[in-house]
């Protein structure tokens, strides 16, 4: 029975049953390890990770496997025998997973308006009503904004466009579209479009300048209709209703434009409130109905209305947790029956874990995505270390307002808040990340940090970010230490990233 | 000769939520001992002192704990005194070959000057101090200004 399963939590290995005297600390590259069921998880900085049985743990610490066992095979393989490490080998792997680290941000979220036709009761937007079009972002501001996101030093860029609803302000998302587009013809960078829509907005003319200039669609779908309709209010209708057909019509023009509607859907993202922790079977269900391949189980988050409605939509992190596990066994189930769907924390975790790939998801990265991996523009022309930073702004709260776009670029990365906040946002400059077993996948968000505990650094040891992440590794680490080569097949296929080719603009 | 590592509880007051261990200050490098008592922090207040040749921690529990419930405690915490001591030599030991790796790595990515093998940034300061423009220097925000009156006409 799923349904109450607590999610299997990792442990700290006995050592008080290890004699310290036999040590070989010499033998080792550094590592950290955990107990996961009854092995002994070992990584090491490179990304390595290899599950022991603990006589196996207590052989490697005291430095005894020799060459030709089968233990020193699988220690010098992954990198845990000190005077195996292929120096050169390793450089040019972590050159590869770091790649973000010798280049500027990718992302550049664009807030088109705070007006939005949705009363959702978590919203962390700062939304306002349809009429206040002074919350508009002007074409003057947008232009700004857009020379700044071509000034970044990163071959590819991604604009995306959020609110508010941003197809309220239609007239301006148009103009950056084909502003951005002229400017890539000289800029040559491999540029790319997405929305964030409730939809409710969406004609068939706007779709088809959205399809015929490559912008990506992805929008909010909180599970069922009543569910969806509970939380996400919509005077003007039924939102779910409306958010259903138009999915269907743009996932139905994806495939009349021969794209592979495998891989070619609307993106929808739930967001999961106190009234959504029971029904983790139907709105995995409901995602599945609608034709989605990912799902992605978000928490509430601290920032903006979140936090003020935390009373009637809020749950503890240990309740999230268990809905987690409840959903994510729930859709393991239904990949047995055939049916393809993933998860998406633990598609980015598991392509870190099993393909040595580093994703570049800006949330588990170090050091975090603050600024150096994507920047937020408010319609005022208010520049943010991300779209967080900007939440925490609209509680007012300029913490992470990092300048505007009337400034250069290089003032935006160089200026000490920027510097402030990538500092803060290391993991080796945390006390409890450099001894944890995760750290070589993990990341950390100063902007959550300062809200829930009041410092850029926080304080892992009660960290419910840390607590979160670590839980779901913990997760997935007793998941593959169990293991069938089915199942690891469906953990593979759930870390297969194929590029959406089709959204890169020419 | 095990039973020397191990710490040692003085005293443990399930009324008051407290525990105090002792241990040899020669068996334990300061930084292990900071490292272990920061797993603690959750669940208790920590406080650390010296007192000749042992170091005296003493744990409030935040939450009510019962007497087996602190005599685990005391258990991790020697638990965690012996895993922080791993840690501790392993990276001594071999630290470097992760610095290597990092150093190789960022001057490949930086390039090689002129094919000469010389990538340029040795030697180089990552800050500029004689650069106006360096965020360091200029300290916009006034971060390394003084807060405590008698210190400010220091700087």
């Amino acid at each position: 029975m799923l349904n109450g399963e607590l999610l299997p939590r990792g442990r700290q290995v006995d050592f008080t049953q290890l004699a310290p005297e036999r040590w070989k600390p010499g033998f080792a590259t550094p590592f950290n390890q955990r107990m996961i069921g009854r092995k002994v998880l070992i990584t090491n900085e490179f990304g390595d990770w290899l599950l022991l049985e603990p006589e196996e743990f207590r052989s490697f610490i005291e430095g005894r496997p020799q060459p030709g066992e089968p233990l020193y095979d699988r220690l010098r393989n992954a990198n845990f025998i000190a005077r195996a490490v292929d120096v050169q080998m390793q450089a040019e792997r972590w050159q590869r997973k770091k790649h973000y680290l010798f280049h500027g941000p990718t992302l550049h979220g664009f807030v088109l308006t705070q007006r939005c036709n949705h009363g959702c009761q978590y919203c962390h937007s700062s939304v306002v009503g349809m009429e206040r079009t002074d919350t508009d972002m002007s074409i003057d501001v947008a232009e700004r904004g857009v020379d700044l996101a071509f000034q970044s030093t990163a071959s590819a860029i991604t604009i995306e466009f959020q609110g508010g609803e941003p197809t309220a302000n239609w007239d301006v998302l148009r103009h950056i579209v084909e502003y951005a587009t002229r400017k890539n013809v000289e800029a040559k960078k491999i540029l790319s479009f997405a929305l964030v829509t409730n939809l409710s907005l969406m004609d068939d003319e706007r779709l088809d300048f959205l399809l015929d200039h490559r912008v990506q669609i992805c929008t909010s779908l909180d599970g069922p209709a009543d569910l969806h309709n509970r939380i996400r209010i919509f005077k003007n209708g039924n939102s779910h209703e409306l958010l259903v057909r138009w999915m269907k019509k743009i996932n139905d023009r994806y495939r009349e434009m021969g794209l592979d509607t495998n891989h070619y859907r609307v993106e929808a993202l739930p967001t999961i409130t106190r009234p959504s922790l029971a029904r983790w079977k139907d709105i995995v269900d409901a995602f599945v109905a609608v034709g989605c391949r990912a799902i992605f189980l978000r928490k509430l988050d601290p920032f903006g209305f979140a936090a003020k409605s935390a009373k009637t939509l809020g749950y503890s992190m240990d309740e999230y947790l268990e809905f987690y596990a409840n959903a994510v066994d729930y859709i393991i189930e239904l990949n047995r029956q055939d049916v393809q769907v993933m998860e998406r924390h633990a598609a980015i975790m598991l392509n870190k874990i099993l393909v040595d790939e580093e994703p570049n998801y800006l949330d588990l990265r170090t050091p975090g995505g603050a600024c150096v991996g994507q920047l937020g523009y408010a319609p005022d022309g208010g520049v943010y270390s991300s779209d967080e930073g900007r939440f925490v702004a609209s509680m007012g709260d300029d913490m992470f307002k990092i300048g505007t776009v009337h400034d250069s670029y290089q003032n935006l990365m160089t200026n000490a808040a920027t510097r402030a906040l990538v500092m803060a946002g290391l993991n080796d400059t945390q006390p409890d990340c450099v001894t944890c077993v995760y750290k070589p996948w993990c990341g950390q968000q100063v902007e959550y940090n300062y809200k829930t505990q009041g410092s850029l650094h926080g304080h892992m040891r009660d960290s419910t970010w840390c607590k979160k992440h670590k839980s779901i590794f913990d997760y997935l680490m007793h998941k593959l230490e169990s293991a069938d080569e089915r199942d690891m097949e469906m953990f593979r296929r759930w870390t297969t990233n194929r590029t959406l080719d089709h959204f890169i603009v020419q | 000769m095990m039973a020397t590592t191990r710490s040692q509880i003085e005293t443990l007051d399930p009324a008051t939520l407290t525990l105090t261990l002792s241990l040899d200050v020669g068996l334990y490098p300061r930084d292990v001992l900071y490292a272990a008592a920061y797993v603690f922090l959750d669940r208790a207040y920590v406080l650390l002192d010296r007192q000749e040749s042992r170091f005296i921690v003493h744990l409030r529990a935040k939450r009510p704990l019962d007497e087996p419930t602190l005599q685990a405690m005391a258990g991790e915490f020697e638990n965690e005194l012996l895993a922080q001591a791993l840690r501790h030599q392993v990276v001594d030991a071999n630290q470097r070959i992760i610095e290597d790796v990092v150093a190789v790595a960022i001057a490949g990515a930086a390039g090689d000057v002129e094919g000469t093998g010389d990538t340029g940034l040795e030697g180089a300061p990552l800050i500029d101090p004689r650069d106006p423009e360096d965020g360091f220097v200029a300290d916009p925000l006034g971060i390394a200004r003084p807060w405590e009156p008698d210190k400010q006409g220091t700087e």
